[in-house]
């Protein structure tokens, strides 16, 4: 998926101004998730100056209730690749790569246990190095809380034995 | 009906003989089209994050992206093509854990000549200048700058040092260099260049633009900046590179 496109086409699909402005940046699902530790409630986005949604973005469709969309994909293979027990951590707008369907929201950063063992969490976007070269110090906190909560977990640590 | 029987036995190898002319005349003017949008971007790029911002005249590839630790370095060095020869004058080796300068060394005598890069498959560029380094360089990741006497400078050449025996780490990070290389259009094409008979045989002996072309994302940097923020967390980081196996037509996919 990619976000870019034109504001123009992105309001006539049905999106606000407002919402096509913090396109760039992502928007916190799980508050208390300790990737997020230190990051005030009442401010969910972040990465939108330091343009954290840029080029590419790998993530889920998200339903109303904000829960991953499982029936998007009834019909087609990826149904069987979407792990039963991810957990949707933050979101962002995105424009489909095939560019059919309006600009949506999507489950970017991710957490996972597979069954083989193991810990991963998928942090979405390619743009996370834009985060640390602009010096975005509210996203940059994110990048050094998810690095030690990686170091912490258990079960990743297991992995490596 | 004699004469027209004539006149098609010299148009048909007339009109072979100018097809070969052009599609040849075709790919060498795309390759110099490319080589001089390169030379322009990386111009763009440079200007655009206010890093390095004069002009690189020097480029360059190691033979090898990795070295085993107490081996000898080699690099490969050319001049832009539109400058003139140079000599050149020193190389300068920095850590990319911290970014110090840990190895210079006075290189004069040796010559950087002004070369359009060969081929993007084979042997690639084909540099002539060879330099080699005898270093003592421990395990981690690095680049190298050249100068030479016009008070030009290289491009930073990126290389990792492999370590002879593995110790403890807490990340390893893996750089994406079939990425770069699959991206990289010097030499004439790249991985998705739209022509079929070229996409497998990309050479890794072709200089890779070290803040990463025109996306900005398929050279070192991008990475190099997790690396030093790891490092800066306080984790011991072990750098390492993609793998590939030769496959029977496709040298390696490894792209993403």
């Amino acid at each position: 998926m990619q976000r870019k496109t034109s504001e123009e086409t992105a309001l006539q699909g049905g999106l606000l101004k407002k919402d096509y402005e913090n396109a760039s940046g992502m928007n916190i699902l799980t508050h208390d998730h300790p990737i997020f530790s230190g990051i005030a409630k009442a401010e969910p986005e972040f990465g939108q100056q330091s343009e954290l949604i840029f080029l590419e973005v790998d993530g889920l469709p998200l339903t109303d209730q904000m829960e991953i969309d499982r029936e998007r994909f009834r019909n087609d293979l990826r149904r069987n690749v979407i792990p039963k027990n991810i957990k949707p951590l933050a979101w962002s707008w995105i424009y489909p790569y095939n560019k059919e369907q309006p600009m949506q929201k999507v489950s970017v950063v991710n957490e996972y246990w597979p069954d083989f063992g193991g810990h991963v969490l998928n942090m979405g976007s390619i743009g996370w190095f834009n985060v640390l070269r602009r010096n975005d110090e509210k996203a940059t906190k994110i990048v050094d809380n998810s690095v030690r909560y990686m170091m912490e977990s258990s079960s990743a640590k297991k992995l490596t034995k | 009906m004699t004469k027209t029987r004539i006149a098609f036995a010299l148009i048909f190898p007339l009109l072979i003989t100018v097809g070969i002319l052009y599609q040849y005349r075709f790919i060498e003017v795309e390759k110099a089209y490319y080589q001089t949008l390169l030379f322009l971007q990386s111009r763009e790029l440079r200007k655009k994050f206010h890093i390095d911002t004069e002009q690189k005249d020097l480029v360059g590839y190691p033979e090898n992206i990795s070295f085993p630790e107490g081996n000898s370095l080699i690099f490969y060095i050319a001049r832009n093509p539109g400058l003139s020869s140079s000599k050149l004058k020193s190389v300068e080796i920095f850590r990319i854990k911290d970014d110090t300068s840990v190895f210079q060394e006075n290189i004069s005598g040796k010559k950087a000549i002004s070369q359009v890069c060969a081929d993007y498959k084979e042997n690639g560029c084909d540099f002539k200048t060879r330099i080699e380094l005898n270093t003592n360089l421990t395990q981690g990741s690095y680049y190298a700058q050249f100068a030479d006497e016009s008070e030009g400078s290289s491009e930073r050449i990126f290389f990792i040092i492999l370590p002879n025996k593995l110790k403890k780490y807490d990340i390893t990070i893996v750089y994406p260099n079939f990425t770069w290389n699959a991206y990289t259009r010097v030499g004439g094409a790249s991985f998705y260049t739209s022509n079929s008979s070229r996409k497998y045989r990309l050479s890794l002996k072709r200089p890779i633009f070290y803040l990463g072309g025109p996306d900005e994302t398929h050279g070192p940097y991008p990475t190099v900046l997790f690396e030093q923020r790891f490092w800066s967390l306080g984790y011991r980081v072990l750098p390492t590179l993609c793998r590939g196996r030769p496959r029977k037509k496709r040298l390696f996919r490894g792209a993403y």
